[in-house]
C-alpha cells in the first residue's frame, strides 16, 4: 500500500465512521462530538449512522465512488494508466453526488417540488459538516493525484494538489456567493429573470450620463468613480515609488521614520482617517478655522467631496503602493544598471531605462491595487463623500439605504466589476511577456547605481511633506482620544481609556469591565487564524500563477481578485445569502468571519508574491528540482526564503485588513463574535468620537507591535551585493 | 388611489397625562431559560442598557441564571436587509410547504414550523424599514399591548401590521436652527416648511439624502402630505428646498448636529435628537413646521421561526413597561414612551403644540417608497443647486 493509498483510506474511514457529517452547534474543537452519545444524536452522528439509523438513505452513494477508487488502488491496479482514469472519473463522481444531494435537499425538505415523490416529507438535512469536508479533501485528493499521473502540470502532484483545492476553496467561498448576487441583477418581482430587466437598470441615466461636460448637472456615477480611482491609483503609485526609492537608494537620514509614516496610515481603521482629516480640515476643522480667522475667507466645506475623497483614498493606499513597490525596487539587480553605466549611459538614462522598466510589473501591480481599492473603498466615501457619488456608496445605499433594491445593487456592483476586469487585462496586457528576473543564482556583485537628480528630488519632495502631513493627522487621532469632548470641552482626560478597557478587581478575580474587551479580544485572535490562512493560500496561489503553465491560468487570477474588486458590503450580504442555511450553514460563527478574511485578503498576498517571483530566476528552482528535491521542498528551501518580504508584506497586509475592514463584517458579525470595527462604527454613529479614537488608537498601537514582531520573526531575504559586503 | 388607512391623530395624544405607575409584577418572566438573540438599532448605549436590565429581571424573577439575552446592534436598514438575507429561503420554503393551506390560524402554524430564525426579535430603531419588509414576511403575529395603557399611535402600528409590530416610542419631524448663526447673518426665522424654500437660506440647510436615511424618508412623505397641492406641490417645495441646501448627509441626526456646532445655519432633524442637543448647551432652537409634520414609531418584531419564542414573547411586553422605557431618558434618548404610565422625559412640553399628520400606510409600501426615492435622486439631486 503506497503512502497516497494510504491517506486516502484513512480519510474514508473517517469521514464515514467518526467525524459528524453535518455541522455542530460549539466548537468542532471542543471534540465534545467524540463521545458516544453524540454518535448517535440525529445532528452529530458520523456518515454511517445517518444513513443506517436515521433513514438519510440518499447520502449513501456519496461514500461509494471512493469505496471503489480505495480497492481499485489495493486490489486491481495494474497500471498508471488505467489507475488515473478511475481515480478521475470516481472522484468526480464523488464530488458531483455530494454536491447535487447537498441542494436537491435542505434546511426545509426537499428543494424542487418534482422531488417531492422520491424522498418522504419529513425527509430534511443540516448543513454540511467536518465529515462532509473530509470526504471532499479525499475526493479532490484522488481526482488531483489522477489527472498528476495523466501527465498534467508535469506530473508535479503537489502543485496539481494545490491547484486543484485553491479552485475548489475559490468556487466555493467566491464564485457560489457572488454570483448567488449579481444573477438578482436580472431579476424582478414582477417579470422574473429577463435580460431587459438588467438591461434596464444597466443603462440608467444616473450611472452613464455625461451631462457634466455639457451643462451644470452631475456626471453618471460609473465616470465619476472611475475618473476617482484612476487618480488615486496614479497619486498613490507615484507617492509609494517615491517612497520606495528613499528608502532603498538614498542615503536619508530618517528612513525609519519615514518608513513608519508610510505605513501608519494602512493601520488605522479608514472611517478614522476620514475623521481625522474633518477635524483638521473640515468646516470646523483646526486649520479651516485658522485660516478664516486670519485671512477672513470662507473655505466652506471643499473637504466634502472629490478632493477630501482622493486625499482620504491617497493617504489610506499610499502604503500598499509602497509596501508592493518596496520588493520589487529592492528586487531590481544593480549589476544591469552597472552594466548600463559602464556602456556610457549617464544616471537619467540609466534610471529610465533600466531602473524603471525592470520595475513595471512591481509599478502595474501598485497600480492595478490602487485602483481596485479606490473603486471598492466604502469607509471615506461615507465620510467624506458629500454630494460626490460613487458606486462603492451607492451600493451600499441600495443595500443598506432607504429604498432596498437588490437588483440595482447588483446591477451596480456589475458596472463595478467591469472596470475592474478592463482595469486587470489592461494591466495584463501592459506588463507583457517580457522577463523581468533580475535575482539570479548567481549573486550579484553590483552597487545601486546612484539616482538622478531630479529623480531623487522629486522623491524627496513627494515623501518628506507628505510624511509630516500624515504625522499632523496622527496627532490629530492622538489628541481626539485624550480630549474629553472635541471642539466643545477640550480639556484633557484619561476618560475614554478607562471606559473601553477597564479591568476590575471583582471577588479577588481580574474582570475585564471596559465596553471594548469582548469586541477586542474576538477581533485580534480571528485576525490571528485568518493571517497565516491567508498568506499561505495566497503565497501557494501566486506560486502556481507565476511558476507552473496550466489552461486557463488568466482565469483562475482573475478568480483571485474577484473577491477583492467586490465592494465588501456585496460580499457580505452575499456571504449571508449563500452560507445560511445548509448545504454551507456557518452564520453567527466565527468561522464565517475567518473564511471572509482569508478569501477577501488573499489577492493581495497574490499580487505580492507574484511580483516577488517574477524577479526570481525559474533557474533557481529549477536548480533545486534537478538536484533531487520536487514539489514543497524547493518551494520551503528556495522560494519562500527569497520572497521573505513578500509574506511578511502579505502576512501584515492580512492581519490589518482583518482587523480594519467593516463593510463586508457588519453583515457577519453576532451576539458571540462582534467585531472592533462594528463596535466603533457604532460609537461613530452615535457620536461618540472620544471613545471611538481611543479605541482605534489601542488597536494602532496593537497592529504596529504586530508589524515589528512579524518583521523580526520573518526577517529579510538575504541577497548577495557588494555594497552590503563592503559596508 | 387606493382607500387609505388612516389614523386620525390629534394634539390631545402628546398631552401629558399624569402618571399612575403601578408596578406590575412582570409574571411572564417566570420560567425562561437559554438564550436570546435580539437585533437592536437604537444606539449602542441603550441597547446594552435595555438587555442588561431584561436580565436582571429575569434572574430575578427566577432566582437562576439560566437564561441570557444577547444583542447585535445595527442600523435599522441594515438590520432588515440582514433579516431579509437569513430569511428569505425560509419565506420561500414557506411559501411553498403551506401554499394549500387556507385557514389563517392554521396558516400561521404552518409557517411558524417553517422558518428557521437564528435572531428572536428585533426592535427599536425607525418604523419604515420595518413596515415596508411585512411584505415579506418577516415578523411573526403576536398579542402586543393595545389597551388603555398603550399610547393610540403605538396600538395604531400593531393594528396596520395585523398584530406583527408593536410600538416602544415615538420621534417628531421637525427642524433645529442656529441662534447665533442665525443671527450672525441676519436671516429670518423659519417657522414652516415652506420658509426653507426662501433664497435668504441658499447654503444654509442640512438635510439627510434621501437615499441613506429613513430620517429623509420621513422628510419626503411628511412633503407629498402636508400641503394642500398634494404630491405636486410637495415636490415643487422638494426643488426649492433642494437649491438652498449646503449638503446631504450620510445620517438623519447628522444635520441637527451640524446645526449645533455652527457647522450649518439650519438642520432637518428628529425633535428629540434637536432638544437632547439644546439641553447639553448647544445654541439651537426646535422649530416644529406650521404645516404640520409625521412622526416615526421605534417598533418591535418578533421574528418568524425564533428559537427561543417564549422569551421574545416576554422581551416584547418587557419593553413596554414604564420601568423599562425610564431607561431611554436615562439612556440620553428623549422620545416620546408608548406607555402612557411612564413620565416623558424632561424638556417634551414643546411638542404639545405640534401639529400631527395623519398616518397614511400608502407611503410605507415598498414599491411607493422606492418610486420616490428614486424620482428623487434621478430628477431633483442631480439639478443644480
Amino acid at each position: 500500500m503506497n503512502r497516497f493509498t494510504r491517506k486516502l483510506l484513512i480519510l474514508g474511514i473517517i469521514s464515514l465512521l467518526i467525524l459528524p457529517w453535518f455541522r455542530i452547534d460549539g466548537s468542532f474543537w471542543s471534540f465534545h462530538w467524540l463521545s458516544f452519545d453524540f454518535f448517535q444524536d440525529e445532528e452529530t452522528a458520523p456518515l454511517l449512522l445517518q444513513f443506517l439509523s436515521f433513514e438519510r438513505w440518499w447520502l449513501l452513494p456519496v461514500i461509494l465512488p471512493l469505496c471503489f477508487a480505495v480497492a481499485q488502488l489495493l486490489f486491481w491496479h495494474k497500471n498508471a494508466k488505467t489507475t488515473a482514469t478511475v481515480q478521475i472519473v470516481s472522484s468526480l463522481l464523488g464530488l458531483a453526488i455530494i454536491i447535487v444531494q447537498s441542494f436537491l435537499l435542505g434546511d426545509f425538505g426537499v428543494n424542487y417540488t418534482f422531488l417531492e415523490s422520491v424522498f418522504s416529507e419529513d425527509s430534511f438535512q443540516y448543513g454540511l459538516g467536518m465529515g462532509a469536508v473530509a470526504l471532499l479533501y479525499a475526493y479532490l485528493l484522488s481526482f488531483s493525484y489522477g489527472i498528476a499521473l495523466k501527465g498534467f502540470m508535469k506530473g508535479d502532484v503537489f502543485a496539481v494538489t494545490c491547484l486543484t483545492i485553491i479552485i475548489f476553496l475559490v468556487l466555493v467561498f467566491v464564485f457560489f456567493p457572488v454570483f448567488n448576487i449579481l444573477i438578482r441583477a436580472f431579476w424582478d418581482t414582477d417579470v422574473g429573470y429577463s435580460l431587459s430587466v438588467f438591461f434596464n437598470r444597466f443603462g440608467s441615466p444616473n450611472i452613464w450620463s455625461v451631462n457634466c461636460f455639457s451643462d451644470t448637472a452631475v456626471c453618471g456615477v460609473a465616470w465619476s468613480t472611475a475618473f476617482l480611482a484612476l487618480m488615486t491609483a496614479l497619486s498613490t503609485t507615484l507617492l509609494g515609488l517615491a517612497f520606495a526609492l528613499v528608502v532603498t537608494r538614498t542615503n536619508f537620514r530618517f528612513k525609519g521614520t519615514l518608513r513608519v509614516f508610510s505605513v501608519l496610515p494602512i493601520i488605522t481603521p479608514p472611517f478614522v482617517v476620514g475623521m481625522a482629516l474633518l477635524l483638521l480640515l473640515g468646516n470646523s476643522g483646526v486649520v479651516t478655522q485658522a485660516i478664516n480667522n486670519t485671512f477672513d475667507v470662507d473655505l466652506g466645506g471643499w473637504i466634502y467631496g472629490f478632493w477630501g475623497l482622493w486625499l482620504a483614498q491617497t493617504l489610506s493606499y499610499t502604503p500598499i503602493a509602497f509596501l508592493v513597490l518596496i520588493g520589487v525596487v529592492e528586487g531590481v539587480s544593480p549589476s544591469m544598471e552597472e552594466a548600463s553605466q559602464t556602456l556610457g549611459a549617464n544616471s537619467w538614462k540609466t534610471f529610465t531605462t533600466v531602473t524603471l522598466p525592470l520595475m513595471r510589473p512591481g509599478l502595474a501591480n501598485a497600480f492595478l491595487l490602487g485602483f481596485v481599492e479606490s473603486m471598492a473603498d466604502l469607509g471615506n466615501a461615507l465620510v467624506l463623500g458629500g454630494d460626490y457619488q460613487v458606486l462603492s456608496a451607492q451600493i451600499f445605499y441600495s443595500v443598506a439605504g432607504a429604498s432596498a433594491d437588490e437588483g440595482k445593487a447588483a446591477s451596480l456592483a456589475i458596472t463595478l466589476l467591469i472596470f475592474t476586469l478592463s482595469a486587470f487585462f489592461i494591466q495584463k496586457v501592459w506588463v507583457g511577456n517580457k522577463s523581468y528576473t533580475t535575482v539570479t543564482g548567481k549573486g550579484d556583485g553590483g552597487v545601486y547605481a546612484k539616482l538622478p537628480r531630479a529623480v531623487s528630488s522629486l522623491s524627496y519632495m513627494g515623501a518628506i511633506p507628505w510624511s509630516v502631513f500624515t504625522g499632523i493627522i496622527y496627532l490629530m487621532v492622538l489628541l481626539g482620544g485624550f480630549v474629553t469632548l472635541w471642539g466643545v470641552d477640550n480639556s484633557l482626560t484619561l476618560m475614554h481609556y478607562i471606559d473601553a478597557f477597564r479591568i476590575e478587581f471583582i471577588n479577588d478575580r481580574l474582570v475585564t469591565t471596559g465596553v471594548a474587551w469582548d469586541s477586542f479580544l474576538i477581533t485580534i485572535g480571528l485576525a490571528l487564524i485568518a493571517m497565516p490562512l491567508t498568506s499561505c493560500i495566497g503565497l501557494l496561489t501566486g506560486y502556481l500563477l507565476s511558476r507552473v503553465d496550466f489552461p486557463g491560468k488568466t482565469y483562475f487570477e482573475f478568480s483571485t481578485m474577484l473577491s477583492f474588486a467586490i465592494p465588501g458590503i456585496v460580499i457580505g450580504v452575499s456571504y449571508v445569502v449563500a452560507f445560511n442555511q445548509a448545504p454551507i450553514d456557518l452564520t453567527f460563527t466565527g468561522l464565517i468571519l475567518i473564511l471572509c478574511f482569508v478569501f477577501r485578503n488573499m489577492s493581495v498576498s497574490v499580487r505580492a508574491s507574484m511580483a516577488s517571483l517574477s524577479q526570481l530566476d525559474p533557474g533557481l528552482d529549477e536548480a533545486s528540482v534537478t538536484l533531487g528535491s520536487r514539489g514543497f521542498k524547493t518551494i520551503r528551501k528556495i522560494i519562500l526564503p527569497l520572497i521573505k518580504p513578500a509574506i511578511t508584506a502579505s502576512m501584515i497586509y492580512s492581519f490589518i485588513r482583518s482587523i480594519t475592514s467593516i463593510s463586508a463584517v457588519i453583515f457577519l458579525v453576532s451576539a458571540d463574535y462582534n467585531l472592533a470595527s462594528a463596535h466603533i462604527i457604532g460609537l461613530v454613529e452615535q457620536n461618540q468620537f472620544g471613545i471611538s479614537i481611543a479605541y482605534s488608537t489601542v488597536l494602532i498601537v496593537v497592529m504596529a507591535a504586530a508589524l515589528l514582531v512579524m518583521k523580526f520573526l520573518i526577517g529579510d531575504r538575504k541577497i548577495f551585493l557588494r555594497s552590503k559586503k563592503l559596508q | 388611489m387606493k382607500i387609505l388607512n388612516k389614523i386620525m391623530l390629534t394634539v390631545s395624544i402628546l398631552g401629558i397625562t399624569v402618571p399612575s405607575y403601578a408596578a406590575s409584577d412582570m409574571d411572564y418572566l417566570k420560567g425562561l431559560s437559554g438564550e436570546m438573540v435580539s437585533y437592536c438599532s437604537n444606539e449602542p448605549g441603550p441597547c446594552a442598557a435595555l438587555i442588561k436590565a431584561f436580565n436582571a429581571a429575569v434572574a430575578e424573577a427566577n432566582g437562576n441564571n439560566d437564561f441570557k439575552a444577547k444583542f447585535i446592534r445595527l442600523s435599522t436598514s441594515e438590520m432588515i436587509s440582514r433579516v431579509k438575507g437569513e430569511l428569505e429561503k425560509s419565506a420561500a420554503a414557506a411559501k411553498r410547504k403551506c401554499k394549500n393551506i387556507t385557514d389563517a390560524a392554521e396558516l400561521e402554524v404552518c409557517k411558524e414550523k417553517v422558518y428557521k430564525s437564528k435572531v428572536d426579535i428585533a426592535f427599536h430603531g425607525t418604523d419604515d424599514p420595518y413596515r415596508a419588509a411585512l411584505g415579506d414576511d418577516f415578523f411573526s403575529p403576536f398579542d402586543y399591548p393595545t389597551g388603555a395603557d398603550v399610547q393610540p399611535w403605538a396600538a395604531g402600528i400593531t393594528k396596520d401590521s395585523d398584530g406583527r409590530l408593536g410600538g416602544a416610542y415615538l420621534g417628531v419631524l421637525g427642524f433645529g436652527y442656529n441662534t447665533e448663526l442665525l443671527a450672525k447673518k441676519g436671516l429670518s426665522v423659519p417657522a414652516c416648511w415652506k420658509d426653507l424654500t426662501k433664497p435668504e437660506y441658499k447654503g444654509q440647510i442640512v438635510m439627510a439624502n434621501w437615499n441613506t436615511s429613513g430620517t429623509a424618508y420621513k422628510f419626503a412623505s411628511t412633503m407629498m402630505q402636508a400641503f394642500p397641492g398634494g404630491e405636486k406641490e410637495g415636490w415643487d417645495t422638494v426643488r426649492a428646498i433642494h437649491k438652498n441646501i449646503a449638503q446631504y448627509s450620510k445620517s438623519g441626526s447628522k444635520g441637527g448636529k451640524m446645526a449645533a456646532r455652527g457647522e450649518t445655519t439650519i438642520g432637518i432633524g428628529f425633535a428629540h435628537d434637536i432638544i437632547s442637543l439644546k439641553q447639553k448647551g448647544f445654541p439651537i432652537q426646535l422649530v416644529l413646521p406650521c404645516e404640520g409634520t409625521l412622526f416615526e414609531i421605534g417598533p418591535i418584531g418578533i421574528l418568524r421561526g425564533a428559537k427561543n419564542r417564549k422569551a421574545a414573547e416576554a422581551f416584547a411586553l418587557f419593553l413596554y413597561e414604564p420601568s423599562t422605557q425610564n431607561i431611554l431618558a436615562q439612556e440620553g434618548i428623549l422620545s416620546f414612551p408608548s406607555n402612557v404610565n411612564t413620565v416623558p422625559p424632561e424638556g417634551l412640553d414643546v411638542l404639545k403644540g405640534v401639529k400631527l399628520l395623519p398616518v397614511n400606510s400608502y407611503y410605507s409600501e415598498k414599491k411607493v417608497k422606492g418610486d420616490i426615492i428614486s424620482k428623487w435622486t434621478n430628477e431633483v439631486f442631480p439639478l443644480p443647486r
